[in-house]
């Protein structure tokens, strides 16, 4: 590793990094105090992207709600549109149709891999390399007219509903999905040589900003930055929600292959590797998509009983969490998201003291946090 | 130590530099041979894709087979609508019914839920595939009244300049 901390002091300074800052992956203020070109301390200054999804909630109905979810994260729609119904689902105990939770699942697997490839493409272009991301957004199209085919939507999809989805699939879209998975599975790998066995690549990604697994566990950092530190913990095989129990893949977890176990080239590793496990999953649940019914019956006026539910998922960027407060009529009474890159931004002044300047850009690619979602 | 010297001699033959160029043309000449209607970048104006059936566009009202509204007036679309973009106006007319006298989207308020159409009891108002929103006229294009939703749902257009709003 190479040592930052020089002998030579030179006089503090204040630097504002960002709210434009284009490396900062949307409206992100880091207030950071510099000795030189050592980072001393990192000052997340968050709220630019503050809209007050949570408390538009407590004037709309239940299923009025869910476009609005789209927008808490807008890189993976799906999976929060899965959350906040799952959680709606458990407050009022329907239960979903077979096809439907299959079809949840799907949609979910093939938007965490567009998340990813987001992800991994963001970092590398944060580190100079442009090509990953223009090659994993021609496969994000791919997903996209998958997306636009069932649900009419490109980036919120409102595909969910309260007891199964809005739609059944359209004809000819597990062929296409099929299609997709052998095309992506060549692809990946042809981005994958482009950077992760880079040289210049890996020097700058490894052994920087080490993330310990006391540190990970402590700052509840979760999702694929948590299993980067070291840590065997996925939800959706661990505590299984949906029908993901039904489903044979492995959990990634870091190693430290190129330098300590918990660097940033591990965290951008564990993306890499669950794209391909996600592959599997949608592949496992296309072969046993059963036939059937797509939504259960649910009043027009939905009410569900008094009471609370915390239900938890296992998104692209973590667990997110939602909370629903129910008073018994037909508009929740509180809303409370729990967001994993919130978690994220709040380790960095733990694990960017004595880093370079120019490894910050890398720090914020590698958690690959959306803004967003911070701020709800 | 071999490893340092693999590093060195991988640094000093630019393996790298030309296994990366390699893939970048090979992905090069595939966007060369692939025809211009399948390309993932399309030339926009001149190659203009249509959107698949189930696309959520410009809102469009239909009409019976006798050229009346489908619509009756009964506003349940605006009290789904999560985002508060629909104003339905009616009066009482001559033999005490409900008319329908004007239909109001706000397309800033818009956020293409589709569940205007999904809750509709006439099947009267629909999402269609036109996406291509921009307009000369600053106001309608913000203001869908009665008419130009007509117009569209007439004619359910792929494209703009299929339909003269």
């Amino acid at each position: 590793m190479v040592t930052t901390r020089s002998t030579l002091r030179t006089q503090e300074m204040l630097l504002n990094m960002g709210p434009h800052h284009p490396s900062t992956h949307g409206v992100l203020r880091l207030i950071l105090r510099l000795d030189g070109e050592v980072v001393e301390e990192v000052f997340p200054d968050i709220g630019y992207l503050h809209r007050g999804i949570e408390k538009i909630g407590e004037s709309l109905t239940y299923k009025q709600f869910i476009p609005y979810t789209d927008r808490v994260e807008y890189l993976a729609s799906m999976n929060v549109n899965h959350l906040y119904c799952m959680a709606v689902e458990k407050l009022a105990g329907i239960e979903v149709p077979e096809r439907a939770e299959y079809i949840r699942v799907i949609m979910t697997e093939l938007n965490r891999i567009i998340s990813h490839i987001i992800g991994c493409g963001a970092l590398a272009m944060d580190l100079g390399a442009f090509t990953p991301f223009l090659y994993g957004v021609v496969e994000r199209e791919k997903v996209n007219d998958l997306f636009e085919m069932t649900c009419g939507q490109r980036l919120t999809y409102n595909y969910m509903r309260i007891g199964g989805v809005s739609q059944d699939l359209p004809e000819g879209f597990v062929e296409k999905t099929y299609a997709f998975l052998e095309e992506m599975e060549r692809r990946w790998d042809e981005i994958n040589r482009l950077i992760t066995e880079n040289e210049i690549f890996v020097q700058r990604l490894a052994d920087v900003a080490v993330l310990t697994e006391a540190d990970a566990l402590s700052y509840n950092i979760t999702g694929p930055n948590l299993r980067a530190s070291g840590v065997d913990w996925d939800l959706r095989r661990d505590m299984p929600y949906s029908v993901y129990d039904r489903f044979d893949f492995d959990v990634p977890i870091g190693k430290g292959e190129r330098g300590t176990v918990g660097d940033c080239y591990d965290r951008y590793l564990m993306r890499v590797r669950e794209t391909y496990e996600s592959l599997k999953i949608v592949r496992q649940a296309l072969d046993g998509l059963p036939e059937g019914e797509v939504q259960a019956k649910v009043s027009k006026v939905f009410k569900p009983p008094k009471g609370e539910v915390y239900m938890r998922a296992e998104n692209p960027r973590g667990e997110m969490a939602v909370y629903i407060e129910s008073d018994g009529s037909t508009k929740p009474s509180r809303i409370k998201f729990k967001t994993p890159s919130f978690n994220s931004l709040g380790v960095f002044n733990k694990i960017c003291r004595g880093q370079m300047l120019s490894d910050l850009v890398a720090v914020i690619g590698s958690f690959d946090i959306v803004l967003p979602e911070v701020d709800r | 130590m071999s490893n340092a010297f693999k590093k060195f001699i991988r640094a000093v033959t630019l393996v790298d530099l030309f296994k990366g160029l390699a893939l970048t043309g090979s992905v090069w000449v595939r966007s060369i041979i692939t025809p211009r209607q399948v390309l993932v970048t399309r030339p926009y104006p001149e190659v203009k894709r249509p959107a698949f059936p189930n696309f959520k566009g410009h809102h469009g009202f239909l009409l019976n087979e006798d050229g009346s509204l489908k619509c009756v007036g009964c506003g349940i679309c605006a009290g789904v609508c999560p985002a508060k973009a629909i104003r339905v106006y009616t009066e009482e007319g001559k033999d005490h019914e409900k008319v329908v006298v004007g239909y109001e989207i706000d397309a800033f308020r818009c956020i293409y839920c589709g569940f205007c159409q999904e809750a509709c009891p006439k099947d009267a108002i629909v999402l269609t595939r036109l996406y291509e929103l921009a307009d000369y006229d600053n106001r309608a294009c913000y203001r869908w009244k009665m008419d130009r939703l007509v117009e569209v749902g007439k004619k359910r257009p792929l494209f703009r300049d299929e339909v003269n709003l």
